[in-house]
């Protein structure tokens, strides 16, 4: 039986790209579409995320063994719930202009589906360590894709990064408006999860052959 | 003793338990920081204040600075009201020296007045300071605080190269039919245009936010206007 902390780190790997929830899962993508048009707002949506992903994770596996199978549910979206307004409370009082940006986002995160799919599927039925990790992998996969989105997203519209110009950029740079709008992110996403399945697949063929061989 | 998670009982404390403690832990955190918010939405008025009356740089001053600037400058507290719609306006007043609050000012010691305006956006409320000269009769400054438009797009108007365009525009009462303020649609053609010295350019790719702030900027200075009559 593997040790608590292989099975974390395996968890942690596997949430990062095999399990990614967006490209394998297809989990959260509402919010993918809503926030990445700007790097900087999407890196502070991501880290909310990661901190409510990981501790709803911890929560849920700490309580499996008292919570009644019939509302386990409805306490993961009680845990989900907390963890995310604890979010907003400490970005209203620490950093009110960031707030005032991405709020009405940080409340949507209780409704990304990554959180309730790895507090339903993971840790509700596996010990504390590996479920936080899970948790912890699987806000670092998605803010991974989101920031990717991001970026291409504000390159295109913007023709910044981080809201810092590029070089150059009155030189080569026109103003793709449809990247700043929530379609923009539909057709990057797409694009990103075609890519990314393509090269899953490629990969698995490869390891497929390389197992015949032997 | 195995504990029977799935008794009724046990269900119905566990859930109590649960949502009472969640709700402590939340209550207690909200409690702690509601001074400091407080705090943080005095601080964004005070700024919003300085800006629109053009009274100091914001990013310069320290929040100490910020605070005594609009203590000493600036009457707030007052409210005036529109008698056809009954809305009440904030009035703030910037004079020119600087004195405690409360102390009596002369007539000639006003620099602008500023109300506190707001509307509809393109996804939802909008709100503001705009100042205008103490007869009302020109815009001097413009600010936005709180607005949900699209970033990058409709969420320019925070910007202050795009408030800064509203510096200047003519804000008496226009002709019949015609508006205060016009955002977009193609510059004035001549000075007999009666968008000539109202007009402001919109945001690129922002049609929809642009036309609402003007919609809305034109209704409030029009109420503004009548409320400051009527309070005469």
């Amino acid at each position: 039986m593997p040790s608590t902390v292989t099975q974390a780190k395996k968890a942690l790997i596997a949430e990062l790209w095999d399990d990614n929830p967006i490209f394998r899962q297809v989990l959260g993508i509402c919010s993918a579409l809503a926030v990445t048009n700007l790097m900087f707002n999407t890196l502070l949506m991501c880290l909310g995320l990661v901190w409510a992903t990981a501790m709803t994770s911890l929560t849920v596996s700490a309580l499996r063994n008292y919570t009644p199978q019939r509302i386990r549910m409805i306490v993961q979206v009680l845990i989900i719930s907390v963890y995310v307004i604890v979010v907003d409370i400490v970005f209203r009082a620490q950093f009110p202009d960031i707030h005032r940006v991405i709020g009405p986002y940080v409340g949507l995160i209780i409704t990304n589906c990554i959180l309730m799919g790895r507090a339903e599927a993971f840790a509700s039925k596996n010990p504390v360590l590996p479920s936080f990790f899970d948790g912890l992998g699987a806000g670092l996969g998605y803010s991974g894709i989101l920031m990717t989105v991001a970026l291409i997203r504000e390159v295109l519209g913007f023709g910044s990064v981080f809201g810092v110009a590029l070089p150059a950029r009155e030189v080569w740079w026109h103003s793709w408006t449809i990247m700043v709008m929530p379609p923009g992110a539909f057709f990057v996403l797409a694009c990103m999860v075609w890519a990314a399945r393509a090269h899953a697949l490629r990969l698995d063929a490869a390891r497929k052959a390389k197992e015949a061989k032997k | 003793m195995k504990l029977n998670v799935n008794s009724p009982t046990y269900v119905l404390c566990f859930t109590l338990v649960m949502a009472s403690g969640f709700t402590a832990a939340i209550t207690t955190l909200q409690v702690a920081t509601a001074a400091k918010v407080r705090q943080n939405e005095a601080l964004r008025e005070e700024k919003a204040l300085v800006s629109v009356f053009s009274l100091g740089d914001v990013a310069t001053l320290s929040p100490t600075e910020i605070a005594a600037t609009v203590r000493r400058r600036i009457e707030r507290g007052l409210v005036v009201r529109d008698p056809e719609t009954g809305r009440a306006f904030d009035l703030f007043r910037a004079c020119r020296t600087e004195a405690e609050p409360g102390s009596s000012r002369n007539a000639d010691d006003l620099e602008a007045v500023a109300f506190r305006f707001a509307g509809t956006g393109f996804w939802a409320r909008i709100t503001g300071l705009m100042a205008l000269k103490p007869d009302l009769s020109q815009v001097t400054g413009l600010v936005f605080l709180d607005q949900a438009e699209t970033p990058g797009l409709g969420g320019r108007i925070m910007e202050k190269e795009f408030q800064d365009r509203f510096q200047g525009l003519a804000a008496t009462p226009p002709a019949a039919g015609a508006k205060f303020i016009y955002i977009g649609g193609g510059a004035p053609t001549g000075p007999s245009d009666p968008r000539s010295g109202r007009y402001v350019d919109a945001i690129t790719g922002a049609t929809q936010t642009s036309l609402a702030v003007g919609r809305f900027l034109d209704e409030n200075l029009r109420q503004f206007h009548r409320a400051m009559a009527a309070a005469q």
